[in-house]
């Protein structure tokens, strides 16, 4: 040994025992992993700086009869000097450690590149090999003890000849083991010149690879942001995929292969794949919840927004192949429609808003409410009737309120252009945002090439019943009933807040009058006669004359003939 | 104008007087009380199969009966024809049962059916003619104190007075052409007398009047031996004051007669050569004899005629040409009871309403008398129903104000609202 080498720890022992032990690290084993991998992509990256004719190599052993992990890589390797830095780098790490514990911040501990101190969390000790290039091989064995601080690392018969450096980590718990195993896919994504293996039966295992079922789109290099390496993001390229949309993009961020973190943002539905960040600008801490701090975080949002756009209309196509397909028919109407609904329409989604408009347009998501009959109608179809205005009406007849439904019956008795929409399927893409609950309220956003629309709620059904012509009323007393023209080709009567309308416009109308006038039997008479020419609203005149005790309305002479002569 | 209103037994049926046919079915059934022999009832029964057979042939038949028997004695053959003893019996039993059955009229019914016309006596020259027995005219004119002119004069103090005939005098003038259930006969001096209280005559009777000599009386009702009593004081006066009534007639009107009776007839023939000529009859069906081309024929009741269209129709500047329009207008149904329900304070409330209804609906011109204590009812639904008669009221403009003051009196009301209606309605029209 040279002076100052093998390093020695300058620590507190007791303090990082306390921080290496017990259970205050989740995934204690994933960080060993992924610290042991990245280190030798360091190295190769170190050394492709350096060679141009280099070709990077990482091997991946698990060995099940030694429970050891060795990660044997062909980087710049390490000097004596390297080796210090790694320890002075420890130091610091657990000194820093040691300050924020102080604080109770478990959180924010550690950072990743810690290196030798999260292989402690599965080792009590581990060696490493290592030569670089000009300088000699170095076999140096880390230990526990060392955290005493008197306690030297040792150094041992190096390995290796050429330059690289191979960690062998001497797993001390079996299920240490096995998570590491078990998680290798996990976080071992796609590093290029990886191979895996585990022994003795020497199978090879299987990095995680990037995300499938995503057409990565082509981002502009305005969009481009210089610590995303690589983008690999898109819609999902299957309708199987679809069928799972959240409403949330789903981004797995990777470091040079590496699985950090799975990053999900809200509302920027359709968006999938894998960001391949830069180890300068990212420095990952490690922590209970996630492995990235938080200003990075929302980088990685502000980022995705950026792009969302873009993956929406790269999106069109990918859905349009699914239709086509016929793909539609076992998702569902509804579901396509709330995809549709989904789509932002602020300023930077214009575009993609009315590409999207364009691809429904054909599509039968809105239903007719013709006067005996609905029946299901493209926006396309829906313009080709060219009507003066269109009346909204609840997606949910069964929901609305008896005035919009007689509201809605006088209008389809008309002949005005009613359309009820299709709702969207609120179980599906629930992070996502709507605007909009069914494809008429959608309409509204389509003002430019349709005629004026007009959604049918109990103020319209007022006006709309309010907009007629009161002739004369049978009775003023409570309930009122009055005679009012309401079109020949509308309701015959129509139960009005307190009030019963006679809508004498119809033959049935007319007749009831007369009825009225020939009984003249009070509201007995009025219900009996209600029962013979209107009986489908009689439920709505009983409701009336509940409260009503006595009846002592009889129609005078008077009275009646002016009514006979009203509706002559 | 010089007005004839000639009445036949359609006059005084909604009166409760029967057809001189239902008489004698009634009469028949009255008989089956006596004790007649079965050959009797026999024969009338074969009799009563001819359907114009009435109560008036049957009377003819037992007085030619009668006759037949005279002058077979006189010829030395027996006058028993074997029903002698029952026309003995049944003859005058014939004449006290048409007596009683005229009786019957109520005096607010008659008065109610004579009063509108009665009510007109000054405007116009009235002459009314009738065959009806019964007292109805003269009742209602009694109870309006209206003196009419029957050829008897006025009773004054007397129970009973004698025949005068007729002088010149204009005035209402009634011609009971075959006499009336008061009157009676006195063989003894060939006089005609009226009783202030008619009595029923079964037989002879002998009356002692306070102040003269006793007094044999028979009913001088003109009963089916027209031959003999028509030439008898005073219906030789009477047919010749009816005779001459086309001469100076303006208006002639013939309500509820068939017109069979030929002597009536005559005069009918003679007011359509000379004046405007009415039939009014709710079938409008009469006997080939009778030319209805040259008149004109009203399809209505007696009672809508006399208390609704001829009052009406006297209101106006051309009375001959409203009545000429009443032709197309057919108003066959009576409306004498729902007069009286209407206006009846006893009468049950929804039956008041129903007449109230149906009289308005027949456009029944009623005046204020009738019309304003309904107005004035503590009922409010027979306020607002008296409203319908406002229109055809002649006494329209008075009703009018008088119910504008119930309606400001009771605002927001039922009435109130039916009475701006019925001002909008009329101003319509």
């Amino acid at each position: 040994m040279t002076d100052g080498f093998p390093p020695a720890f300058n620590i507190d022992e007791t303090r990082v025992m306390e921080l290496l032990t017990g259970d205050r690290f989740y995934g204690s084993e994933d960080a060993a992993l992924r610290e042991a991998v990245l280190n030798a992509i360091d190295a190769c990256g170190r050394r492709k700086n350096q060679e141009q004719d280099y070709d990077p190599e990482i091997e991946v052993l698990f060995d099940d009869s030694e429970k050891t992990i060795k990660i044997i890589d062909n980087g710049d390797g390490m000097n004596q000097n390297d080796v210090s830095d790694l320890f002075a780098t420890v130091g610091a790490t657990a000194n820093r450690l040691q300050d924020e514990l102080k604080e109770g911040d478990y959180k924010a501990i550690g950072e990743f590149g810690i290196g030798v101190v999260s292989y402690f969390l599965v080792c009590d000790y581990f060696h490493v090999h290592t030569k670089k290039q000009g300088a000699d091989a170095i076999g140096i064995e880390f230990t526990k003890e060392m955290f005493d601080m008197e306690t030297s690392a040792n150094e041992i018969q190096c390995e290796r000849e050429e330059v690289g450096t191979t960690l062998i980590l001497y797993v001390d718990k079996e299920n240490h083991y096995d998570q590491m195993l078990d998680q290798f896919s996990h976080w071992i994504r796609d590093v290029p010149y990886l191979t895996a293996r585990q022994l003795p039966e020497d199978e090879v295992i299987e990095q995680g690879g990037r995300r499938s079922h995503v057409d990565p789109v082509e981002i502009p290099e305005e969009e481009q942001q210089d610590w995303v390496e690589d983008a690999e993001i898109g819609p999902p390229n299957h309708v199987d995929e679809w069928k799972i949309l959240d409403g949330s993009a789903h981004v797995d961020v990777l470091y040079r292969g590496v699985f950090v973190q799975s990053k999900e943002v809200s509302r920027l539905w359709g968006l999938e794949g894998s960001l391949h960040v830069d180890p300068k600008r990212f420095k990952p801490n490690l922590n209970r919840e996630s492995f990235i701090d938080d200003a990075f975080t929302e980088e990685i949002s502000d980022f995705l927004e950026q792009v969302h756009p873009i993956v929406l209309e790269a999106a069109i196509d990918s859905m349009k192949d699914a239709l086509e397909q016929d793909e539609i028919n076992d998702w569902g109407l509804r579901k396509w429609v709330t995809v549709w609904m989904a789509v932002p329409r602020r300023n930077d989604y214009s575009d993609v808003a009315e590409e999207w408009d364009s691809a429904f347009r054909e599509i039968k998501t809105f239903r007719l409410m013709e006067e005996n009959d609905e029946r299901e109608v493209s926006l396309t179809e829906v313009q080709d009737l060219d009507p003066d205005k269109i009346y909204l009406a609840p997606s949910n007849m069964n929901k609305a309120s008896a005035l919009e439904t007689k509201a809605v019956n006088i209008l389809r008795a008309r002949g005005e252009c009613v359309l009820r929409g299709v709702e969207r399927d609120s179980s599906f893409m629930r992070n996502a945002r709507f605007r909009n609950k069914t494809t008429t309220d959608l309409l509204n956003q389509l003002q430019h090439e349709l005629p004026q629309t007009q959604k049918v709620d109990d103020n319209l059904a007022k006006s709309l019943i309010n907009d007629h012509s009161t002739v004369t009323e049978i009775y003023s007393d409570n309930p009122r009933i009055p005679l009012v023209k309401l079109g020949s080709d509308s309701v015959t009567t129509v139960k009005v807040d307190n009030e019963f309308w006679i809508n004498i416009d119809t033959e049935k109308g007319r007749e009831l009058v007369r009825d009225i006038c020939d009984r003249n039997e009070g509201y007995i008479g009025l219900l009996s006669a209600c029962q013979t020419h209107d009986p489908d609203n009689v439920s709505d005149l009983i409701r009336l004359l509940d409260d009503v005790r006595d009846d002592e309305h009889l129609l005078g002479p008077v009275k009646r003939q002016y009514l006979r002569r009203v509706i002559s | 104008m010089k007005i004839l209103v000639f009445t036949g037994a359609g006059g005084s049926f909604e009166l409760g007087i029967p057809t001189m046919r239902y008489m004698v079915e009634m009469f028949r059934d009255h008989l089956e009380e006596r004790d007649l022999s079965p050959e009797f009832l026999e024969e009338l029964g074969e009799r009563l199969e001819d359907e114009d057979y009435d109560m008036e042939h049957l009377v003819d038949d037992f007085d030619l009966l009668a006759e037949a028997g005279e002058v077979q004695e006189k010829w030395g053959g027996s006058s028993k024809h074997g029903l002698e003893e029952d026309i003995s019996v049944v003859r005058p039993e014939a004449e006290w049962f048409i007596q009683h059955v005229c009786e019957r009229v109520e005096i607010q019914e008659a008065t109610t059916l004579w009063r509108p016309l009665l009510r007109h006596r000054s405007d116009h020259n009235f002459v009314i003619a009738t065959t009806n027995y019964d007292r109805s005219i003269e009742l209602a004119a009694s109870q309006q104190s209206i003196n009419i002119q029957d050829g008897f004069p006025r009773f004054g103090e007397n129970e009973g007075v004698t025949w005068k005939g007729f002088d010149d005098n204009e005035g209402l003038k009634l011609l009971k052409l075959h006499g009336s259930t008061n009157w009676y006969f006195s063989e003894e001096n060939d006089a005609v007398w009226k009783l202030r209280h008619p009595m029923p005559l079964f037989g002879e009777i002998t009356l002692q009047m306070q102040g003269q000599d006793e007094v044999d009386l028979q009913n001088a009702a003109v009963l089916p031996s027209r031959e003999k009593r028509i030439r008898r004081p005073p219906y030789p006066e009477l047919n010749s004051e009816f005779q001459q009534q086309p001469v100076t007639a303006d208006i002639a009107i013939f309500i509820g007669s068939s017109l069979r009776d030929p002597n009536i007839r005559s005069v009918y023939d003679a007011c359509v050569d000379n004046c405007a000529t009415f039939l009014v009859n709710p079938s409008g069906e009469y006997i080939p004899q009778v030319d209805t081309e040259e008149a004109s024929v009203l399809h209505q009741s007696a009672s809508a005629f006399l208390i609704s269209t001829l009052p009406t129709a006297l209101r106006q500047n051309d009375v001959i040409e409203y009545l000429k329009s009443e032709t197309e207008t057919p108003r066959t149904e009576g409306i004498l009871d729902d007069v009286m329900t209407a206006t009846n304070n006893n009468s049950a409330r929804q039956d008041r309403l129903d007449s109230i209804d149906r009289l308005a609906s027949l456009q029944v011109s009623l005046k204020k008398e009738e019309i304003v204590p309904l107005l004035e009812s503590e009922d409010p639904d027979l306020r607002k129903y008296a409203l319908s008669l406002l229109q055809e009221s002649p006494d329209r403009e008075e009703l009018i104000d008088i119910a504008e003051e119930i309606a400001d009196d009771n605002p927001g009301s039922e009435f109130a609202s039916e009475f701006e209606i019925l001002k909008d309605l009329m101003s319509e029209d």
